[in-house]
């Protein structure tokens, strides 16, 4: 999979914050013995640290639309839907996309020192 | 009697008194949660009384397999009373810890312990062998402290002048001698403050977690038993138990040089490693320090750990899941320790937190909003947010020691909390919207009643979330396979083959097994939850084998894949009691006593009408992944069967179904008295008709 | 009557202990050496008749036990046929609070080299059985209980342990690991001793005991708790030293 191009301003900017309780995404914790629970995000971090996790789940068409509709990235969600496509299983596909997601997050940490 | 000591203690702390109740009184329950039930019946006259009355009686019960060689099958107590923590009703309830108290009250001579009635100020129990004293707290100053610091405290007392590590004589010159420390049963502050999700808490983390019993014993003024004896449990048959354990261990244990499959947990062939789960999603996992596995008395495979640092030994389970959003892992094992050291139940305050953070990001709830909750959130992920958490449960204030109205409110438990903030109201109501996760009884969702149906059926038709991993390892080895995309232990068709020959006496019917959305309001699925019911309450909670490791049904050391359930439980038992006792006769017991906890509920207020799961059970689909064996166009496979709710007249339907099954009255769930004279408790019609509770038939 | 000369150790502020182990002086060194043969008979010094090591030892991993006493539950039941951990001739003590390795320690008898169980018996009573591989063992019928073993044991908890003993009418008798040489309820037609299986090794799951036939180091504890763990036990995520 290619590298991501760096992000604009905005997509910078919503990275880095938190968002409103209506623009969370709703992904399932899974832990053994300890059940699914539901697990509310509220901000990109937050998700790429969800996706860290050992069995992360979260509906990947959900992501993407979240990515373009709240985060305005619209290259990392095509990236995310490639990566669901080469995936062959889902933890394949969730360790990609996490660590897309990781990138992502790293530019736009950068990007904001390098303007301080 | 084989593998009994033959005296159950029998404390009233009203009048200050030690009284004796012989075990062969009760020898037809055998042990455990079965003695637990019958005392409990036949100690307390009113069983509508709330659970922090005074009459409540909390029974302390071993085993005859407690104490020996049974692999996985030494080391539990059971817990039972009237608990705090359901709702509406805190029902009769029973929670188990692990560890060595049981072993201990063995050898100090008991097989078990009653407790009834209240002191005016607290006390801790002191058993030496045959000794029970009541001691006042002040002179350790025992009250107010945490677990860990009760537990020391005690310690050191009991030890007097000697040193840990040497022979001592705890009881004088009367008794024998040992070189082990007192086995502690405790509470923390949260039990004190009659918090409803205050649990009992034994050595570093064993936790006898479920029905708020740590809020029973704060009422009663009860801080701590402590137990420390020298005598011998006698084995009918020592050589049989030896060799059975050695033949269970090669042939049916893990083995490090044959490694069979990924490392699942909750199955007899799992590893000594413990099972944390704490998973600081940010950086490290398991903590890579020196460590060691640390078991229960006679188990072979520990699931707990000692550290290096110390931090978080002996946690497991839910107890490391809580707080992942811990900003280090360090951070993520000091909570374990508040949890175990506050004595507060993980799983509703874990299960709670992520509510209450919800309720913060919508705007509703925090210092000065519509519910004004002294936690900010500003700070989620620190030290300082999980510790003023915790403090506020188990404090029931602020968390700094100042009041607070949500506090203590939160005290009362998340789903009495949340009724009283308004949240409960409406058609938008957190229990409709499943907002609040909390589907049963007032407690937390542990596994999905939509999909894993003997879970959520078992448990609403009980009395606390069951917690009962007998039918999980599907769900846990089919999710995994298809996460990483490797092959489950067993295909659909050999685990349906395998669990059904083994359920007893519904063998055969395969269709048990199918938890498709056709079949789930069944009588093969009613079967399925009556045969789980009647295991677990004889073979796990009366019996005291180890739910992690217990039952064995796929086990993928043994030829064809067949475990040991059904073989090697009746072996063991019978090595230690000397009992001809057969695998279907501990079935059969198992009804007995889930027939006995019944009319307890009866008694308590039960009635079919309120046996029912939450509203958004009924209304919001499952959306979460989930994949259990099902017959799909005549063949077995792991079915996806996420995506669904339950029906609410087609439960209906289920109930009725399981009733009859039962033997009991459709029409309002109660015991009928043809069944329960066919299990020998007639006195137990007579009570359920004398309070207009029989049902017909 | 034995000639009861026992070598003195200076602890640290000189002062003679009451447990004293043996002072090499120009008598052959002693269980220094490990792997090495011996002779049979050991000379302690030239007046003393030499007791024969035993052919067996345990030797324990305190990193690796994971606390859950079947070795002890396994003694007393092959010994006494009952669960007692009082009546075990290993012991397991822990501290579930404490820091690892410090939370737990295994506290085996070492078939010392030089026994000063078997020299403080009065009646003959504890000797180094030369059918058993001279393992140091009681012999229940000359035992009178006076607990001079118990005493004399060097370690901390004592290895001998005096009790009631329901065979001789719950007269006090005393009791030591005596590597199930003598077990009357031993599960297997081997039986115990050198030449046999004990309880405790074959039942412990994380295989944190070991039975032995080269002397170990006798000073200090090395000899007798040692490392075994390998990298299998390691990929289950424990440490390897």
């Amino acid at each position: 999979m290619g590298k991501l191009s760096g992000p604009d301003k905005e997509v910078a900017f919503r990275v880095l914050q938190e968002v409103g309780f209506e623009e969370r995404i709703v992904g399932y914790q899974v832990r053994e013995r300890s059940g699914t629970m539901i697990k509310s995000l509220y901000s990109f971090e937050e998700v790429v640290a969800f996706l860290n996790d050992q069995f992360p789940v979260l509906k990947f068409d959900e992501l993407k639309r979240w990515l373009q509709v709240v985060m305005k990235d619209e290259e990392l969600a095509l990236k995310v839907e490639e990566a669901v496509e080469q995936g062959h299983t889902d933890y394949e596909r969730t360790r990609r996309i996490r660590d897309l997601m990781r990138e992502r997050l790293v530019q736009c940490k950068n990007a904001r020192w390098k303007k301080a | 009697m084989n593998g009994y000591m033959g005296e159950i203690a029998r404390v009233d702390l009203t009048q200050g008194k030690i009284m004796t109740i012989p075990t062969s009184d009760y020898k037809s329950w055998v042990g455990g949660h079965g003695m637990g039930s019958a005392i409990f019946f036949d100690l307390v006259k009113d069983k509508t009384i709330d659970g922090f009355n005074p009459a409540n009686v909390v029974t302390i019960m071993t085993s005859p397999l407690c104490g020996t060689l049974v692999p996985a099958g030494s080391g539990r107590t059971e817990v039972q009373g009237i608990g705090v923590q359901s709702y509406p009703i805190g029902w009769f309830t029973r929670s188990n810890f692990g560890g060595r108290f049981s072993t201990m009250l063995k050898h100090a001579g008991w097989d078990g312990i009653v407790i009834e009635g209240r002191t005016d100020s607290p006390v801790w129990i002191d058993i030496r062998n045959r000794t029970i004293q009541i001691r006042d707290c002040r002179s350790l100053s025992l009250w107010g402290t945490d677990t860990r610091t009760c537990q020391e405290r005690i310690w050191s007392y009991v030890c007097g002048t000697g040193t840990f590590g040497d022979w001592l004589k705890p009881h004088g010159e009367e008794g024998g001698k040992t070189t082990q420390r007192p086995a502690v049963l405790a509470i923390g502050p949260a039990g004190e403050n009659l918090s409803r999700m205050a649990c009992l808490i034994h050595d570093a983390a064993n936790s006898s977690g479920q029905g708020g019993f740590g809020a029973v014993w704060g009422s009663k003024n009860l801080k701590a038993i402590s137990v420390i004896g020298t005598g011998s449990i006698n084995i009918h048959a020592p050589k049989a138990l030896m060799k059975a354990r050695l033949r269970q261990m090669d042939k049916y244990a893990f083995d490090l040089d044959n490694r069979k499959r990924k490392p699942l947990s909750t199955v007899f062939d799992a590893f000594p490693r413990p099972m944390t789960l704490w998973g600081n999603p940010r950086g490290s996992k398991r903590p890579s320090e020196g460590q060691r596995p640390v078991a229960c008395v006679g188990c072979h495979a520990g699931c707990r750990g000692r550290y290096e640092s110390g931090l978080g030994n002996e946690a497991h389970c839910a107890g490391t899941a809580f707080y992942s959003e811990a900003s280090s892992l360090d951070i993520q094992r000091r909570s374990s320790d508040l949890l175990n050291r506050f004595g507060v139940n993980v799983f509703e305050a874990w299960r709670g937190l992520e509510y209450l953070r919800g309720l913060n990001r919508e705007g509703v709830l925090g210092p000065g909003k519509k519910i004004d909750f002294p936690l900010t959130f500003k700070n989620y992920g620190s030290y300082e947010f999980v510790e003023q958490f915790i403090k506020i449960i188990a404090f029931r204030n602020d968390g700094h020691g100042h009041k607070s109205q949500a506090g203590d409110d939160l005290g009362e438990g998340f789903v009495r909390a949340a009724k009283k903030w308004g949240r409960l109201e409406g058609d938008e109501g957190d229990l409709k919207t499943g907002w609040l996760n909390f589907p049963y009884w007032g407690l937390p969702n542990h596994y999905e009643p939509r999909t894993e149906l003997e879970w959520g059926y078992g448990t609403i038709l009980g009395d606390r979330d069951i917690n009962e991993h007998c039918f999980n390892t599907i769900f846990w080895d089919v999710l995994i396979s298809r996460f990483t995309g490797s092959k489950p232990s067993a295909t659909a068709e050999e685990t349906v083959k395998i669990y059904t020959d083994k359920m007893i006496p519904f063998q055969g019917d395969r269709l048990m097994m199918d938890y498709g959305t056709e079949n789930m309001y069944s009588e093969h699925m009613a079967k399925l939850v009556a045969w789980h019911r009647h295991y677990a309450r004889f073979w796990k909670q009366s019996a005291l084998l180890c739910d992690l490791r217990w039952p064995d049904f796929v086990n993928p050391y043994a030829p064809d894949k067949v475990g040991s359930t059904g073989e090697s439980e009746q072996v063991f038992f019978n090595a230690v009691t000397g009992k001809h006792f057969t695998f279907l006769d501990g079935i059969e017991l198992g009804r007995r006593i889930w027939n006995l906890d019944q009319a307890i509920w009866t008694l308590q207020g039960r009635h079919r009408d309120m046996v029912h799961f939450a509203d958004y059970i009924y209304q919001v689909p499952y959306g979460g992944p989930s994949f259990m064996t099902s017959k799909v166009n005549g063949a077995w496979e792991y079915a996806n069967i996420s995506g669904r709710c339950i029906n609410k007249e087609k439960f209906e339907e289920f109930k009725t179904r399981f009733y009859h099954l039962e033997g009991w009255d459709p029409e309002t769930g109660y015991p009928s008295r043809s069944t329960l004279r066919s299990l020998n408790l007639g006195y137990v019609a007579d009570e359920l008709e004398k309070n207009g509770k029989l049902g017909k038939g | 009557m034995k000639n009861k000369k026992y070598a003195k150790q200076d602890d640290a502020n000189g002062e003679i202990t009451r447990r004293s182990f043996l002072k090499l002086s120009g008598a052959a060194a002693v269980g220094m050496w490990v792997g090495k043969a011996l002779p049979d008979l050991i000379w302690i010094d030239e007046a003393t008749a030499a007791i024969p090591a035993s052919e067996g030892y345990l030797l324990v991993d305190t990193k690796k036990c994971q606390g859950c006493m079947s070795c002890m539950l396994a003694c007393s039941l092959v010994h006494e046929g009952v669960a007692n951990l009082s009546r075990a001739r290993i012991q397991v003590i822990q501290n579930p609070f404490e820091k690892w390795p410090h939370d737990l320690t295994i506290e085996q008898c070492r078939q010392c080299v030089d026994p000063s169980c078997v020299e403080a018996c009065p009646v003959d009573a504890l000797e180094a059985n030369p059918n058993y591989g001279n393992v140091r063992m009681v012999y229940g019928d000359r035992c009178t209980g006076c607990g001079e073993c118990v005493a004399a044991c060097p370690y901390t908890p004592s290895r001998s342990l005096v009790v009631a003993d329901e065979k001789y009418q719950n007269k006090e008798k005393a009791r030591k690991c005596d590597l199930c040489a003598k077990a009357p309820y031993h599960w297997h037609r081997k039986g115990g001793g050198p030449q046999g299986k004990q309880a405790c090794v074959e039942v412990c799951p994380v295989k944190a005991i070991k039975f032995a036939k080269e002397i170990p180091v006798q000073e200090g504890d090395t000899g007798y708790k040692v490392n075994l763990r390998d990298e299998k036990w390691a990929s289950l995520g424990y440490p390897m030293d």
